[in-house]
């Protein structure tokens, strides 16, 4: 199939006889990677696939709006980004729960998800960043297992370079330490 | 999307003097057989119709389609009543009893926002008119109330409403 530039994928959007069509390409480019990045932040596959959407549905009715003043993969990470944060913020509230419980709560998801098969170092690791606020875990994952560039970072969550740098290093170090147990 | 090199970070880890190591970008999870072949098509099902603009056209309202066409215009009308009632006793009577009337006009004022949109922020978030009026208030200043939170939210519910952060923000100042 061929892989449409976003440039394209909008002119089809806004500009051809079927939106339906240019919409479902660009769910096809984009639903693997905002289905992981939403996956690693609220960690249950079910939870993931309701967000994600979501997220699509969200995109579907703005999509006429978007004012280009950013790239289209930003634009709907970051729509995710939100998404996702507020479906933890939700369960905070909902529980009452403060920040230590919300990831513990994480752990026990993890550990429960049939969608789930890590090695234990990986589960390791992941424990580590579940210990992270929300944020930071964003932040953290990213770079990380993205490979995402600050400027693009600083777009989705609307966070200077600089901060992110400081963040990114920050949750690096702490995860250092719940590895080695500190 | 275009990545960060690989090494780029690598050297970044080192120079943290982290062991970490980047690796598989899907650490452990899983999917359902053939989930990415087939969420297409459950999203597609999800959205709504997006319908044309109405535009009047005197033929269309033949005699046997006037009936119809009253009907809908009667549901229409019912519809309208009823967010009009919702509005002032249900949504209406909660913000009217959480904020002052004329905060909200207030706030409505300065912020140059839809009454609307200030309804679907506070349902959207889930907090009280208070909460919002109180970050408001307070800025960002309450973080251990975790009312950072809250603003960074209403920031970005209001980016996603297509509202800039520099209005909020200015009625923040």
């Amino acid at each position: 199939m061929k892989q449409y530039t976003d440039e394209e994928l909008l002119a089809m959007f806004s500009g051809g006889d079927n939106p339906n069509y240019a919409f479902n390409l660009i769910v096809r480019k984009y639903q693997e990677p905002v289905y992981w990045h939403v996956r690693r932040l609220v960690v249950s596959h079910d939870d993931a696939n309701d967000i994600v959407q979501d997220v699509f549905v969200k995109t579907w009715q703005a999509l006429g709006k978007f004012r280009k003043d950013s790239a289209l993969f930003t634009w709907i990470y970051r729509i995710a980004t939100n998404e996702a944060f507020s479906f933890l913020n939700k369960k905070k509230r909902r529980f009452m729960l403060p920040l230590m419980d919300v990831s513990k709560q994480l752990e026990e998801t993890l550990e429960s998800d049939v969608y789930y098969q890590g090695s234990e170092m990986e589960k390791k690791i992941q424990k580590a960043i579940l210990s992270l606020p929300d944020k930071q875990r964003a932040v953290f994952n990213l770079r990380y297992y993205e490979e995402m560039k600050y400027e693009d970072m600083s777009e989705i969550l609307n966070t200077s370079v600089g901060a992110l740098k400081a963040s990114y290093h920050h949750a690096v170090k702490k995860i250092e330490q719940f590895v080695r147990g500190d | 999307m275009k990545k960060e090199s690989k090494e780029a970070i690598r050297k970044e880890l080192q120079e943290l003097g982290s062991s970490l190591k980047a690796g598989d970008s899907t650490p452990g999870f899983r999917v359902p057989d053939a989930y990415f072949d087939q969420l297409p098509n459950a999203i597609q099902e999800k959205l709504p119709v997006k319908t044309s603009p109405w535009v009047f056209n005197l033929p269309v309202l033949a005699y046997r389609r006037l009936i119809p066409a009253m009907a809908v215009l009667l549901l229409l009308a019912g519809i309208t009543f009823s967010l009009f009632m919702l509005r002032s006793d249900g949504i209406g009577d909660q913000l009217a009893a959480d904020f002052e009337a004329a905060d909200l006009e207030y706030v409505v004022y300065q912020t140059g926002m839809d009454r609307g949109l200030w309804y679907e922020l506070v349902l959207e978030s889930e907090l009280t008119a208070d909460e919002i009026l109180f970050g408001l208030e307070t800025g960002i200043a309450e973080a251990e109330n975790g009312y950072d939170e809250m603003i960074e939210m209403m920031f970005e519910d209001a980016h996603y409403y297509g509202m800039e952060s520099s209005v909020l923000l200015s009625f923040l100042d």
